[in-house]
């Protein structure tokens, strides 16, 4: 996660900054953590109201089969909760790419894996779904995953 | 059944979303925002990659079937689920990108697989 392993994937006009001086790349790096942070804190928060609000969304357009996708299909595009999950959603990926720009995805997808149990608690709370103790400690198990699988 | 099969979709063009996006965005280099017109500058930068055409192409695919998932099932089964294209993603790094496997990565893999699981019988 130090200097070290970033620098070779660093390619271009990006790779002539780091070279100015050992102790700047070092801060602007750190400038870079601090602001990928903040980032994905407000990707995270974002984007899980993003997958609430389609879910409510989804749930009023109903079950989708065949000879009814396209019904289905203007029925959720015309839906205000779809919609607005639609535009949460692309607020979290503009965030989440600018974010990648930034840094590494062994930094930024940990932070993103918040997310799993922030979604599960808040359809708990907002949309009153059935959470039980083993979906509770499967989100939690998957979210640890992610951070996991992508930290190395 | 259809459950199934959107949630499958979901996972495996998210995968390939990440791996192209992640590849993309790095190519072209960093973003730096200072004001209204960056944005758009910064968008044409990131367009400009074939990288990360393919991999919003993806994303959208992903996002048709995620959402599609979701008149179906709980969203808080639903969104558990899609973390299984990390399993995609680190099979990818490690047969295509030549990536070590750690033991912390495999632990990854392993929780993830684990807490779908327990999300799945959930329901």
């Amino acid at each position: 996660m130090d200097k070290t392993t970033v620098e070779p994937s660093v390619v271009g006009p990006h790779g002539e900054l780091e070279e100015t001086g050992n102790t700047m790349s070092t801060t602007s790096h750190r400038r870079n953590k601090v602001k990928v942070l903040a980032a994905m804190t407000v990707a995270v928060i974002v984007g899980s109201f993003g997958d609430i609000s389609l879910s409510r969304g989804m749930k009023m357009v109903g079950a989708i089969d065949p000879p009814t996708l396209v019904d289905a299909f203007v029925c959720a595009a015309t839906n205000p909760y779809v919609l607005g999950g639609v535009g949460l959603l692309i607020t979290f990926l503009f965030l989440y790419l600018a974010s990648l720009s930034w840094e590494d995805l062994s930094f930024v997808l940990p932070l993103s894996a918040a997310d799993y149990v922030l979604v599960t608690l808040l359809a708990y709370f907002l949309l009153g779904e059935d959470v039980n103790h083993l979906r509770w400690l499967g989100s939690v198990f998957v979210a640890l995953g992610v951070a996991l699988v992508a930290r190395t | 059944m259809k459950v199934a099969v959107a949630l499958g979709f979901a996972i495996i063009f998210g995968a390939f979303g990440d791996i192209l996006l992640s590849v993309g965005m790095r190519r072209t280099g960093g973003i730096a925002v200072s004001s209204p017109q960056d944005i758009l500058h910064a968008a044409k930068q990131a367009f400009s990659s074939r990288f990360v055409l393919l991999g919003v192409c993806s994303m959208a695919l992903y996002f048709a079937s995620y959402i599609a998932a979701l008149a179906w099932v709980d969203v808080s089964v639903a969104n558990p689920m899609t973390a299984l294209s990390y399993l995609i993603a680190s099979i990818y790094a490690i047969a295509f990108a030549k990536e070590k496997v750690n033991p912390q990565r495999l632990l990854g893999i392993i929780l993830v697989i684990a807490g779908a699981t327990l999300v799945g019988l959930s329901s």
